[in-house]
């Protein structure tokens, strides 16, 4: 460390320490404890729905964020879902897949289509990607996505279609499950590098407040749902 | 300390009241932002109780910060990060500065971040010769613009299609585009394209952070466009930039301030993008920078805490002040003269500027205590404004003549039966130069200082008899 940082480090904390020493406020016991054993926090009910009713909420929140979803009978199906849904949109029956075992190992040339595996940048300009998703949020009906081999953090940003394929088990209540789900998979380097709830197509109000769809990102974003 | 032109709040506030453009925009933020965000947040029954939650974190923590800053450290520098601490913005500029110098940086992106904006980062990195972008759609404009943000929120409200369109038809020229398009639809995908290839080309992405979490060393980015997430994975560098009181201490606490976030700043249920980040690409990870730098920012935050403005540092910028406040929605964020607007900005400029600089900003309140009513984290905003105006009248800063009648009105004061004596008096001579309308009476001009008044308005005059006579009488209703 050099001595301006240090210096500064030295100076933001002794200004910490001079507050907390005059009003004895401060418990770094307490605090420490809070940090490895987190204390639940209120939780609103819709962080929470009945499990009979969880998935169908999920679904009826993420359209409302302006996403499409489409059901499927199994894994298997996913590939003419997938087709189903390009046709519908009348784009061509090509899309990037992930190095993700869930998906590379169906069927897809059976259901007409063509995989691209080029990751790089300049491949995805304008494309459509498909992706596994890690949970469906009915609390916001966004989908959580985390970074992995399997999971380019950039296959959901830079397509102008973003297909995740999420199973229905994969449907939780609030943020709270996915914070479990995210801290059971904490290594030694800590939490995987991004963790993104996405919530419908990109989108800007930036001018006038006139919501225009595709911003930056996809500007459709599909959800099949897999039984 | 951060660059503000506060001093004259007054002249431009007469020429934003004259605006007409500029007042249809602010129409979105006094009318629509409000009805929004009542509308969302009686969808969620355990909402005030959740602010109640956020207020309470945000003081354990600013009561425990230290710690908190110290665990977040550990777990950055756990996941391969680097923390760099800046006590003022020149601390800090020339971190981000040294840190795009050794990674031989030459086109840096950039996501919306208030705080670097405090800073002026990008007149900093463009004085040395680095090309830097801003992505967010509103901040683009303003930046290709040359302005300073209209609200904390929404950049560039305060502009028209035709105005945007104006702005693109110039910048992008040079790029080949030659023709100008006006339909925002088109305003939008024009943007998008043009800075798709600044992201593809750039080095560096520079973020902000809505929050940080200490449990986890995670930074939290919450956008609508999805553009803070191109930041943060296309450069091969991730630079951040916050404030130290950007901390909560885990993601449960965390969840307290998603649910009441984009609430209260543009009425959604959530923004479109919730984005948790920590350290670099991984070995396992597909994508991703190779570095991730923290800059945490000091720039007088820690003047505030333990002094009677301590309670700003609860502020999560979401806005919601500024479209309640009567005078912002009067006069617009430029006006202030400090990228800070609106009641939070009334507090914050004078805190990290200095009270003679911003002296204004904490008079531009008619303390009607809307701001305070809608804060998700329930800052007393009120209150801190009447605290800067002590300061001001303590450092002899406020107009002779407004410290002279003070002084005239405090003696009095002092000495019930002369005061007395003199409101009554002043009542007579107030309904002399009154005259009947409808109802009341009226007075349309005062003599001397009292002119400034009845210039704008008029001034009822008081009727018969008065309270105190009629509370002797034992009048009580």
């Amino acid at each position: 460390m050099s001595t301006q940082a240090s210096d500064a480090r030295n100076a933001i904390f002794a200004k910490i320490n001079a507050v907390d020493a005059s009003r004895n406020t401060a418990d770094p016991a307490a605090v420490k404890a809070r940090l490895e054993t987190p204390p639940p926090q209120p939780l609103p009910a819709i962080s929470t729905p009945d499990p009979a009713i969880r998935a169908d909420t999920f679904v009826t929140k993420a359209i409302e964020l302006g996403c499409t979803l489409a059901d499927c009978a199994n894994m298997e199906a996913v590939p003419q879902a997938v087709a189903d849904y390009l046709k519908s949109q009348n784009i061509n029956l090509r899309v990037a897949l992930p190095a993700d075992a869930d998906l590379s190992t169906l069927g897809w040339p059976d259901a007409g289509i063509t995989i691209t595996t080029d990751m790089q940048k300049s491949a995805l300009d304008g494309i459509t990607s498909v992706t596994r998703a890690r949970a469906g949020v009915a609390e916001t009906g966004a989908v959580a996505v985390s970074s992995s081999s399997a999971y380019p953090v950039s296959l959901g940003l830079l397509p102008d279609r973003h297909i995740m394929v999420l199973r229905t088990n994969e449907v939780v209540g609030g943020y709270e499950d996915v914070w479990k789900i995210a801290r059971a998979e904490r290594d030694n380097q800590g939490m995987t590098r991004a963790l993104i709830f996405v919530g419908g197509p990109s989108r800007t109000a930036d001018i006038e407040a006139t919501l225009v769809m595709g911003a930056h990102g996809p500007r459709a974003v599909h959800i099949i749902l897999v039984a | 300390m951060m660059h503000v032109t506060s001093e004259d709040f007054i002249e431009r506030s007469k020429r934003a009241i004259d605006d007409k453009q500029l007042q249809t925009g602010l129409l979105i933020f006094g009318k629509i932002f409000p009805l929004l965000r009542e509308a969302t947040a009686a969808k969620l029954p355990e909402f005030e109780e959740l602010r109640d939650a956020a207020r309470d974190i945000k003081i354990h923590t600013l009561q425990n910060l230290g710690t908190y800053l110290e665990a977040f450290e550990a777990r950055v520098t756990e996941a391969g990060g680097r923390v760099h601490w800046a006590r003022t913005a020149d601390e800090a500029n020339s971190i981000v500065e040294r840190l795009c110098t050794e990674a031989n940086a030459k086109n840096i992106i950039k996501s919306k971040s208030m705080v670097t904006e405090e800073l002026e980062l990008n007149d900093h990195l463009i004085g040395k010769g680095f090309n830097v972008v801003e992505t967010d759609l509103g901040e683009y404009i303003i930046q290709l613009r040359k302005e300073k943000p209209f609200h904390i929120v929404g950049p560039a409200m305060h502009l028209t299609a035709g105005q945007v369109s104006d702005t693109f038809y110039e910048a992008h020229k040079p790029l080949g585009r030659t023709e100008k398009v006006e339909d925002k639809a088109k305003l939008v995908e024009e943007a998008r394209i043009v800075l798709r290839e600044r992201f593809k080309n750039a080095d560096v992405g520079i973020t902000g952070a809505n929050f940080l979490v200490a449990e986890t060393g995670q930074i939290t980015l919450i956008t609508n466009e999805g553009n803070a997430d191109l930041s943060a994975t296309l450069p091969k560098k991730h630079i951040v930039v916050t404030g130290i009181e950007k901390i909560v201490p885990t993601l449960d606490y965390l969840s307290v301030f998603l649910r009441i976030l984009a609430r209260s700043a543009t009425g959604q249920e959530t923004s479109n993008y919730v984005s948790l980040y920590s350290g670099p690409r991984r070995d396992r990870d597909a994508d991703g920078p190779e570095t991730f730098d923290i800059v945490l920012v000091d720039n007088g935050r820690t003047d505030m805490l333990g002094s009677p403005v301590e309670d700003m540092l609860r502020c999560i910028r979401c806005g919601a002040c500024l479209n309640g406040c009567p005078v912002f929605t009067t006069v617009g964020g430029q006006t202030y003269g400090s990228v800070y607007s609106g009641p939070m900005g009334a507090v914050w400029t004078p805190a990290l500027a200095s009270v003679s600089n911003a002296a204004k900003l904490p008079n531009a309140s008619s303390f009607c205590g809307k701001c305070e009513e809608v804060c998700p984290v329930r800052i007393p905003l009120p209150s801190m404004m009447r605290h800067w105006r002590e300061k001001e009248f303590e450092a002899h800063l406020t107009p002779a003549g407004q410290r002279w009648g003070l002084g005239i009105w405090a003696w009095l004061g002092k000495r019930p039966a002369l005061y007395r004596a003199a409101t009554n008096l002043a009542g007579i001579g107030l309904r002399l130069l009154s005259r009947p309308r409808r109802h009341m009476r009226m007075v349309t001009r005062l003599p001397f200082v009292g002119g400034g008044w009845t210039q704008s308005r008029d001034l009822a005059a008081p009727t018969e008899p008065t309270f105190l006579s009629q509370y002797k009488e034992g009048r009580r209703r």
